[in-house]
């Protein structure tokens, strides 16, 4: 259902390609279609391709909305260890 | 449990067994929504579905009883046309390469993403489409300006020609001469299921959704055999000359309805920009509790309980829950092919699940 939850970009490869987490896991998927996408930035994902980058605090409401209704708390762990 | 949710397609090794079908549903918005108000409702829910965040917004609207003017009805239903659109671009130059061992047409997507965002600059200036009250006006001029950049890519890109030249195609020009002269990743899909023969496979009667009543169709989903309707683009254009009215779609009626619908969606919202005055929102089946929205894989339901001021029980139920049902239409295609090797069953598998198309991610497994 094209869910919006954020990844966070933990590698950049060749190609226009990158590792992001998500859901405690590891994907990889093109990066070709955004502008300057940097490691920690967030991402949705959408068909193996980032259509947007959303801002730490956007990423943040977003997961801690889905963390309230308790789920996602391997991504909380991942920001809060990002913003250490 | 995974929260994007998962198609698992199984195909049995031995071609006489059932393939069957297992659709998990992604994160229960009710979760989040439960014991909010409508309005918080409607601001979280294009949060957590941001990429096709519009649609869901819409049904979220009509579900929550959340009136609009005329004017805002035609902003928020030319925003859903408008991200209809960019999806079935996304798909087809992102998603369909793969089909026939091509690279993705990154070109189209990268001059695609921006249009939805941009489009919505122009409808809602303020952002305010889906929010109850009065809202800055549309800028219209700007809004037919960006459809018209989208009539262009498309044009250039996907149909190769201009729409109302492929429009006026019949079927045996589209599936030859259009098919024959390659021009571009669309014409070449359309074209490889001719040649390898497997176009006219998994023509299954149709039982669509919008024939169906919701509560019949559901106790039906509910119900051990019973046909689950399927929702799709076909809903709307089965009168469309190309698709011949399309009582049994075959595999190539399902990818050439993709294209009829990517066309007549930008002529529609073209004639609905060129005077915004003459739009009526017609006849939309109204059930309390209930809102719908167009999407390119078909209808997209919200379904609300309000105790009070606040949501006491929320449900979606989107179009891959029906399309990809045990019984549902994904599964009479797979099951409705000829006894073949596992190896022909899973290459074939990849073309319907592709022509149906999930909203989440899927398998497709040999067991």
């Amino acid at each position: 259902m094209c869910l919006a939850i954020p990844a966070r970009v933990t590698a950049l490869e060749d190609g226009d390609m990158a590792v992001v987490a998500l859901e405690g896991i590891k994907k990889r998927i093109s990066v070709a279609l955004l502008e300057d996408v940097a490691v920690d930035d967030f991402v949705l994902v959408h068909v193996g391709y980032a259509l947007h980058k959303v801002s730490p605090e956007e990423a943040e409401r977003t997961l801690a909305m889905m963390a309230e209704a308790g789920v996602l708390q391997e991504e909380l762990a991942e920001i809060a260890e990002g913003q250490a | 449990m995974s929260l994007e949710g998962l198609v698992e397609i199984l195909i049995p090794m031995d071609p006489q067994e059932r393939i069957t079908v297992h659709y998990s549903e992604p994160f229960d918005p009710e979760l989040v929504l439960k014991g909010k108000s409508r309005t918080e409702a409607v601001r979280l829910i294009p949060l957590l579905y941001s990429v096709c965040g519009t649609a869901h917004a819409a049904a979220a609207v009509r579900a929550l009883g959340i009136e609009g003017s005329v004017g805002k009805e035609l902003v928020r239903e030319a925003l859903v046309m408008m991200e209809r659109a960019r999806e079935h671009v996304f798909r087809m130059a992102l998603g369909w390469p793969a089909l026939i061992q091509r690279e993705p047409d990154q070109s189209i997507g990268k001059l695609a993403l921006p249009m939805l965002p941009d489009f919505s600059k122009a409808m809602d200036p303020d952002g305010a489409a889906f929010l109850a009250g009065s809202d800055a006006p549309p800028d219209y001029s700007k809004a037919r300006q960006v459809n018209a950049d989208m009539r262009r890519l498309v044009e250039d890109g996907i149909f190769s020609e201009p729409l109302e030249a492929w429009l006026q195609r019949d079927r045996a020009s589209v599936l030859e001469d259009w098919v024959e002269r390659e021009a571009s990743i669309a014409a070449r899909v359309i074209g490889c299921l001719v040649q390898q023969n497997i176009a006219g496979l998994a023509d299954v009667p149709a039982v669509y959704l919008c024939d169906t009543d919701l509560a019949d169709a559901w106790s039906g989903y509910e119900g051990e055999g019973a046909q689950v309707p399927e929702t799709s683009v076909m809903e709307r254009r089965l009168t469309n000359h190309l698709l011949q009215g399309c009582v049994r779609p075959a595999l190539v009626d399902r990818y050439l309805v993709r294209l009829v619908d990517l066309a007549e969606t930008i002529r529609e919202l073209e004639e609905m920009l060129k005077e915004p005055s003459n739009w009526s929102i017609g006849e939309r089946e109204q059930i309390a509790g209930t809102g719908t929205a167009n999407t390119a894989r078909g209808r997209l339901t919200h379904l609300a309980k309000i105790a009070g001021d606040t949501i006491d029980g929320y449900r979606i139920v989107s179009p891959t829950r029906w399309n990809f049902a045990e019984n549902g239409i994904a599964a009479g295609c797979l099951n409705a092919l000829p006894p073949l090797p596992a190896g022909g069953r899973l290459l074939i598998a990849n073309w319907i699940v592709g022509a149906i198309d999930p909203c989440v991610r899927h398998e497709i497994r040999g067991v």
